[in-house]
């Protein structure tokens, strides 16, 4: 028949119920991530849940809207960086306590607070802040590198 | 502990089925409903940290699982090989002998020894001022164990992304120079 | 001491898969159930009969171990659990290489070195 002349336009992701309710239910989930990272001193959880869950929100958009959701401006490489710049700052904070006196790495050199608080446990909150950025961002590249891989032609 | 017997039994059926069926994507929902038990153990176990850890992270593999299994064949050789089943006798029963050994070993089903924990239970929360004594040991006691698995993220996702390369080096210096 | 044998029976179902299937996806679900074998294996080593989770509460005395199930075997499995996680996705990262190269998952015909 040859060409058909005809425009198909590919519609990506899943149906108008399942985009509608990914919308609405992602900050919902995002928030839990961030909860479940900033409590992890007095509740269960901690860095490595909340990183997790985050990197599955982020999982749940991408499914829901199709591949081209982020590819403009988001690849996987730009993920890499933002999990070395989490290694990095990782390293940092357990840096700081070569600079006290009598420190050593890896020491707990903040303020221990009031316990049950909040703003408590010296080093351990921002090392849970730490972990949920590196380990979304890592979970987040390894995704995205096996969903963006496609045979190149004539190699 | 009855309702952990049973758990485990149902994660031993789960895991039968997931190694013998020929269809991989019921294989792949096999190894989720394993997870799934897996982490209702450990809340019998008095974990829920890991119960929580352990879900999430089911669903991810499942999620990298099914990506590799969708629209792939299935079909295998249909020709007999002596020489794993040989491999797999001698491997389980080495196996076998050295955990009879351990089941002399190991402390009976729920007196555990905890020497160090001891210890740690006892100056959580003065010494690092966490309530969550799984955290403190975490990110206090055993930091280094931490920034070894960043290390290994960070290792791995350079990994993948290097197996997975979308386009060589060279291929993107060609369509520079041909387009200039 | 049921609760150990069973453990141990999970882990050679997963060996099985190892060392007996021939294809690649059968492999790396057995690598898995391996896994899970192990970290269940260390945790009910830690388990106390009657204690509770390892969590400080308020205004509670706290002794040395005296009602709570061993929290340093927790701490490790957590770490193992997602460790396990990133092998997963790498071994998975690598078969889907290799159908795309050899276009089967059979490990017996996957024979060419030549790159």
């Amino acid at each position: 028949m040859g060409n058909d002349n005809r425009q198909v336009t590919e519609i990506r992701g899943m149906s108008l119920v399942v985009k509608t309710v990914a919308r609405i239910s992602v900050g919902m989930i995002l928030m839990f991530g961030v909860f479940t990272a900033f409590y992890g001193h007095i509740n269960t959880g901690g860095g490595f849940a909340g990183g997790v869950i985050i990197a599955l929100a982020m999982i749940l958009m991408l499914v829901s809207y199709g591949r081209d959701i982020f590819t403009n401006r988001f690849d996987e490489y730009k993920a890499l960086s933002f999990l070395a710049l989490g290694v990095l700052g990782f390293l940092v904070l357990m840096s700081l306590g070569l600079f006290v006196k009598d420190g050593y790495f890896c020491m707990n050199i903040f303020d221990k607070g009031k316990p049950f608080g909040l703003i408590s446990s010296g080093v351990i909150l921002p090392s849970n802040l730490i972990v949920l950025f590196a380990e979304s961002a890592g979970l987040l590249t390894i995704f995205l590198g096996l969903v963006y891989f496609k045979v190149w032609k004539g190699k | 502990m009855i309702t952990l017997q049973v758990l485990i039994v149902f994660m031993i059926i789960a895991a039968v089925v997931a190694v013998e069926i020929q269809d991989l994507l019921s294989s792949v929902v096999s190894v989720g409903a394993i997870g799934l038990a897996l982490s209702l153990c450990f809340l019998l176990l008095k974990a829920p940290d890991l119960a929580v850890v352990q879900l999430v992270v089911e669903i991810l593999v499942l999620i990298i699982l099914i990506r590799a299994t969708m629209s792939r064949d299935t079909k295998g050789s249909e020709r007999m090989r002596l020489f794993p089943y040989v491999a797999g006798i001698v491997f389980i029963s080495v196996f076998t002998f050295y955990g009879y050994a351990v089941l002399n070993g190991i402390p009976e089903f729920g007196h555990p020894v905890m020497k160090v924990s001891g210890q740690y239970i006892k100056h959580a929360l003065v010494q690092t001022g966490s309530a969550n004594v799984v955290m403190a040991v975490m990110l206090d006691y055993r930091v280094f164990d931490t920034l070894c698995r960043i290390t290994i993220l960070l290792t791995a996702a350079v990994g993948v992304l290097t197996v997975l390369r979308r386009e060589s080096r060279k291929k993107q210096e060609e369509v520079k120079t041909d387009g200039k | 001491m049921t609760e150990y044998i069973l453990c141990f029976i999970l882990f050679c179902i997963g060996l099985y898969a190892v060392v007996i299937k021939r294809h690649i996806i059968k492999i790396i679900i057995g690598i898995g159930i391996m896994e899970y074998a192990v970290n269940l294996l260390f945790i009910l080593i830690g388990y106390k009969h009657g204690a509770g989770f390892p969590f400080i509460e308020e205004n509670m005395k706290v002794m040395a171990g005296v009602s709570m199930v061993d929290p340093l075997p927790q701490a490790i499995v957590m770490i193992s659990i997602i460790i396990n996680l990133t092998v997963v996705a790498i071994m998975v990262a690598l078969a889907v290489r290799i159908y795309e190269k050899y276009g089967t998952f059979d490990i017996t015909k996957i024979k060419r070195l030549k790159g």
